[in-house]
């Protein structure tokens, strides 16, 4: 629930800021849904990635773009709220897209058969740590994607890099 | 020798001659192509020469291989570089040189970008003689759509105002129709085996040279049953052996025995339906006829000869070798309805010609009419018919190819071809009148002169043929009464009373020389057509003969 | 396998050459590095392989799709000579480096065995491309492309992620083979529903990459305002390997499912042949053209996917191939073009820009007439046999599946026809200036030879097509 809340007043706040920080708690809620997923890695990794370095980096980002009417002076500016503007047309199609795929998920979901799952879902026994699995496999059945990972985020660096430097 | 590959080869010579010599000799390109084009004609008149008349089948026969292509376990298909000609095709090859031949004469006038547009007109040639001589299916299209291009640019680059506009309907109706005939060609390739290239993949024989008739109906038998492996099965182009229903595979979409049913409609009825449309824009048939006015009017003359004289006999040759012969069970059930479309284009042709006063539409309408009759004539199935039909396209291509040449002459004079512009003109061009009373009295079908022929027995196919309705001969015949009326009304109009005209009389001199190298012969021939039909008649009548065993 | 680790390699290596701040050395250093990854391509011929756990799968196939792809960025690389000889280019390290990537996730998207590997590859390439769509930065519309390309590209690929979740959840496997044998094994419970949500997500994921209609909406403003150099780039590679991927991901997979998928993929194919080349027809710029002509050619390759017929993969890979020769001298011609007479220092790529193109420039008139006759289809022309070979597995898939698709596909083929052959009246028919234009020597050897190739297929198609 206060994931979902929180997901919302990102969509609808026009504060830049407090949908900055209601995306920090939609962040620390699917982390807390992970762990109850028996999924501790992703949790951890989560927690990390998401909270302690994306979001950190959306904060500064709103506070180095906040800029304002450029009329009124530097203090007044500080104080006015960092509001976004976005545009409203095609309401309609949006809505009938996103409804349709979500009466697509829903009954897929409904059709869907869990119970194979139900079965151990209850045994704590089972629930041990995914960490040390996930170390395992990354380096000897998906050692190549690992790799691969590596040229992609070079390109995405080096495009970066580029596209940001002001070298003319 | 190879006769026929060189019919293709010289024309495409001479195009690579003109693209590759230096551009300061603009005066020896037309001599090229003229040349060129003259050869040809003399060697498709040895050929006339050589002909055996008596013998059905195809003569002059060349066969290389050119494509194959292997399908996994489809099978192979093979696409030959196969040419040969017969009865049907003879008259119609004839006819050709002698258009093409005419017809670089007549581009002497042409003064602009004289390098590309002989070129082009070479590269025509080419195409239009490979339409005729092409006896496999895939090398006929090529030759069909390749022609597309040249006439393309012929009509966009040197034509009047509007070319553009005429230049890409022409392409686009004639795309269409062609795209048609590629799909029902992919059917057909999927469906028919090349009996004695199968024999060798089978490893029945060592080589092809070994393969005798009773091989061949061996391999017919296994196909039939089904004991071939379909990675063994070649797949052919070949159109003698698409017209066998022998070859074609059991259960493949158009045998006739397996009777396959699409949209609701049989297989091989769609098949014959987009075949027919493919070749009916072509010649044209009414309605899909509207890009011939447009396309004659803005060519320069000697494209419109061109177009008119050899171009539409595709249509026709097409109808008989591919749309006939592949599909007779087709001809057979729609024969009421072509020869339906083909009266309605005779009178509809002949009445808008009526109602024309630019000459070269006049003459563009009075040609939709005249190709209604070969329309009518196959449509028929009767060996008048047939014949008639295969008389009046040679007929049509001699007189067409004058009509134009006459527009052609006022037009070099004046630019002005609309007829209320002149009066009595048999007064300051006496060579002229009589060379377009006769080529006008041709084509209105009076006896003595090749139109007559033609429209005669045509009618009389229609009025014998078990196929078509009776009403259909009689209206016919209102075609001819028509066309009588519209020529000799334009007769009068330009020729007779006091002369005047909108332009400088002095502008308005007789036929030149060269002018009269043009006509003189071709007048001379359709007067010869018209007393001696049986020169014609004779070259056609076997295979045709053999044709209508089918029906 | 070692095109892919020798791309990587020759890409950190061209960002060294970098330094030395020489366009001299880098292009045909660039050059020599695609040759050398085609030649170690080849040397995997007639073998099967499967690596790292099956992860990746080279076979004939494999090496086909990855020449044409190979080839095609050798010529997009070749006629990048003239881009950005302003001083804002004067690194094209960095550009010559991300394409080499971009190829190295083309190369994965062709020979993936593993649907993570296609994920990945499908990201390399995509990554590359937005930076690659952005890279005329003072261009507002080059930004606005690229930034809209990325968000469509990213919100496809998520939910192209959320099908793989999703067939996952239902077959337990990321292996190829294993979801196929899963699929047509039938497990006794029946096929999960999870499935087939998880097939069509990937399938939108993917149709999005190759811009099929309905999610093609994005392709005329991105190929419009990236530089012409990487919309042809664009248009080409990616198309040949989406279409790889597809292909194989369909076949090996969800072979057991076909009746599913088929349906799609023909609704699909008949939106995407009406709207691309009806939309191609009120274009005025050629650019734009192009673009919608690249939706429609989608749309013939789709039917050869939908059809699935032995005969498929060779028909996709000779229509790619003719599709991509074809679309680079397109492209290529429109570059020379363009930039002879800016607007508003925006490059002219109005039809109008090429009135007269005859007379100005002949070789450049003639390579265009060619491409563009080879993209309608026209015999003794490699895209006649590529169309050819594309209705031939139709048909042969049998008509009462396919008719309607033919019939669509027929009439848009002579829509076609009208707005090709506007470029070629325009450059043969109609008068402009008469400034000649000149060509440098390697980009002439490069129109000549893609020319040459597009009759020299369109002849002789059988000595390409035995090696397939």
């Amino acid at each position: 629930m206060l994931t979902l809340g929180s997901a919302v007043v990102v969509l609808l706040s026009r504060n830049v800021l407090y949908s900055a920080y209601s995306l920090l708690l939609t962040f620390v809620g699917i982390a807390a849904l992970y762990v109850l997923a028996g999924a501790d890695f992703l949790a951890v990794t989560q927690l990390m990635v998401y909270v302690g370095g994306v979001l950190v980096l959306l904060v500064f980002g709103v506070m180095l773009t906040h800029r304002g009417d450029a009329q009124k002076s530097v203090a007044q500016r500080a104080t006015e709220p960092n509001v976004v503007r976005t545009n409203h047309g095609r309401t309609l199609a949006g809505v009938l897209v996103a409804g349709g795929m979500f009466a697509l998920l829903f009954t897929v979901i409904q059709k869907a058969d869990f119970t194979r799952n139900e079965a151990t879902f209850y045994d704590p026994i089972t629930r041990v740590s995914t960490v040390p699995d996930v170390g395992i496999h990354l380096m000897t059945d998906y050692a190549l994607p690992f790799e691969v990972v590596g040229v992609l985020l070079l390109a995405a660096l080096i495009g970066a890099a580029y596209l940001s430097s002001i070298r003319n | 020798m190879p006769y026929l590959s060189l019919l293709i080869i010289l024309p495409l010579l001479a195009a690579l001659l003109v693209v590759f010599l230096p551009n300061r000799n603009q005066t020896t390109f037309r001599w090229i192509a003229l040349v060129a084009s003259l050869l040809n004609f003399l060697l498709t008149l040895l050929l006339f020469f050589r002909f055996d008349k008596s013998v059905a089948g195809y003569q002059f026969v060349e066969q290389t291989d050119w494509i194959t292509l292997s399908l996994g376990p489809l099978g192979v298909v093979s696409i030959d570089y196969f040419l040969g000609l017969d009865g049907i095709s003879l008259p119609l090859v004839l006819l050709a040189g002698l258009v093409l031949a005419i017809g670089a004469i007549s581009s002497f006038e042409i003064k602009q970008k004289q390098k590309a547009y002989f070129a082009l007109y070479s590269l025509l040639s080419a195409s239009l003689m490979g339409c005729f001589v092409a006896l496999d299916l895939f090398l006929f299209f090529l030759f069909f759509e390749f022609m597309l291009l040249p006439m393309y640019f012929l009509i966009g680059l040197w034509g009047g105002e509007r070319r553009e506009y005429a230049s890409i309907k022409f392409f686009v109706y004639t795309f269409l129709g062609s795209i048609f005939i590629l799909l029902v060609m992919i059917g057909l390739y999927l469906s028919v085996a090349d009996p004695v290239e199968t024999a060798v993949a089978m490893g029945l024989v060592p080589g092809k040279e070994l393969v005798d008739a009773n091989v061949i109906a061996d391999v017919q038998n296994y196909l039939q049953e089904g004991r071939i492996e379909a990675d063994q099965i070649v797949h052919t182009f070949s159109i003698p052996y698409m017209a066998e229903p022998g070859n074609y595979l059991p259960q493949s979409l158009l045998n006739i025995a397996a009777d396959h049913v699409l949209f609701g409609q049989s297989a091989r009825m769609l098949a014959f339906v987009l075949v027919f449309l493919g070749f009916a824009v072509k010649l044209p048939v009414v309605p899909l006829h509207t890009w011939l006015p447009d396309a004659h009017v803005e060519a320069p003359t000697p494209v419109s000869v061109v177009l008119a004289g050899v171009l539409l006999k595709i249509g026709g040759y097409g109808f008989i070798r591919i749309a006939y012969g592949l599909f007779p069970d087709g001809a057979i059930v729609f024969a009421p309805w072509l020869g339906g479309l083909g009266v309605l284009s005779i009178v509809y042709g002949a009445l808008n010609a009526l109602a024309m006063n630019d000459l070269k539409r006049m003459i563009a309408y009075s040609s939709v009419s005249h190709m209604g009759f070969v329309l009518l004539g196959l449509a028929s199935l009767t060996s008048e018919g047939v014949n008639g039909a295969l008389f009046q396209m040679v007929s049509h291509g001699i007189l067409s190819a004058m009509l134009f040449l006459i527009a052609g002459v006022l037009y070099t004079r004046t630019h002005d071809r609309q007829l209320d512009s002149y009066r009595g003109l048999a007064a300051r061009m006496p060579g002229y009148v009589t060379l377009t009373a006769i080529a006008f009295f041709g084509s209105l079908g009076l006896p003595a002169l090749s139109g007559f022929i033609g429209e005669f027995f045509t009618i009389m196919g229609a009025f014998n043929s078990p196929y078509l309705p009776n009403w259909m001969a009689p209206v016919a015949t209102l075609g001819i009464v028509l066309a009588a009326g519209y020529f000799l009304w334009t007769l009068q109009r330009l020729f007779f009373g006091e002369f005047w005209s909108k332009h400088e009389a002095g502008l308005l001199t007789d036929v030149t020389p060269r002018e009269r190298l043009m006509l003189v012969p071709l007048a001379a021939l359709a007067l010869m057509l018209g007393i001696l039909p049986g020169i014609l008649l004779n070259l056609t009548q076997s295979t045709v003969g053999e044709f209508l065993k089918n029906f | 396998m070692l095109s892919i680790i020798s791309l990587s390699l020759f890409g950190i290596l061209n960002l060294f050459l970098g330094f030395l701040k020489s366009r001299r050395v880098l292009l045909p250093a660039t050059l020599l590095f695609i040759a050398l990854a085609f030649a170690a391509n080849l040397l995997d011929w007639n073998h099967q392989y499967v690596y790292f756990r099956d992860m990746l799968r080279t076979n004939n196939l494999f090496i086909n799709f990855s020449s044409i792809i190979l080839l095609t960025t050798f010529l997009t690389v070749a006629i990048s000579r003239s881009f950005g000889t302003d001083e804002e280019h004067t690194h094209p390290a960095e550009y010559y480096a991300i394409m080499l990537f971009s190829v190295v996730g083309a190369l994965m998207m062709v020979g993936f065995e593993n649907l993570i590997m296609l994920f990945i590859g499908l990201e390399i390439l995509s990554v590359s491309l937005y930076v690659l769509t952005g890279s005329d930065k003072r261009s507002l519309r080059s930004n606005e492309a690229a930034l809209k390309y990325f968000l469509m590209g990213s919100f496809a690929t998520g939910i192209f992620l959320f099908g793989i979740a999703l067939v996952y959840g239902a077959t337990g496997s990321f292996n190829l083979s294993a979801i196929g044998s899963y699929v047509s094994g039938g497990p006794t419970t029946g096929i999960s529903p999870l499935l087939y949500v998880g097939l069509l997500f990937i399938l939108a994921g993917m149709l999005f990459k190759v811009s099929a209609a309905p999610f093609h909406f994005w392709t005329p403003d991105v190929y419009d305002g990236a530089p012409t150099l990487f919309t042809a780039f664009m248009s080409t590679v990616v198309k040949t390997a989406g279409f790889a991927a597809l292909y194989r991901l369909l076949t090996v997979s969800f072979t057991g499912v076909y009746g599913l998928w088929w349906q799609v993929l023909t609704g699909v194919t008949v939106l995407t042949l009406l709207v691309g080349n009806i939309t191609a027809v009120y274009q005025s710029s050629v650019k734009r053209m192009l673009a919608y002509s690249s939706v429609s050619h989608a749309g013939y390759l789709l039917i050869a996917v939908a059809a699935k017929t032995p005969q498929s993969p060779s028909a996709i890979l000779f229509y790619s191939l003719a599709y991509s020769i074809a679309t680079i001298t397109g492209f290529a011609v429109l570059i020379l073009v363009a930039e002879q007479k800016p607007i508003e220092g925006r490059p002219d790529e109005r039809y109008e820009a090429f009135n007269g193109l005859a007379k100005r420039n002949p070789l450049l008139a003639f390579s265009l007439a060619v491409s563009m006759v080879s993209l309608a289809g026209i015999p003794l022309t490699a895209g006649f046999w590529g169309k050819f070979f594309v209705f031939s597995t139709a048909v042969d898939r049998g008509m009462t599946n396919m008719g309607m698709v033919l019939v669509v596909a027929v009439l848009m083929s002579v829509v076609g026809v009208y707005y090709y052959f506007r470029v070629i009246i325009a450059s043969y028919l109609k008068t402009g200036d008469s400034e000649p234009i000149g060509i440098r020597p390697l980009y002439r050897f490069i129109l000549v030879l893609t020319t040459a190739l597009t009759i020299g297929l369109g002849l002789f198609p059988d000595v390409v097509r035995q090696l397939f």
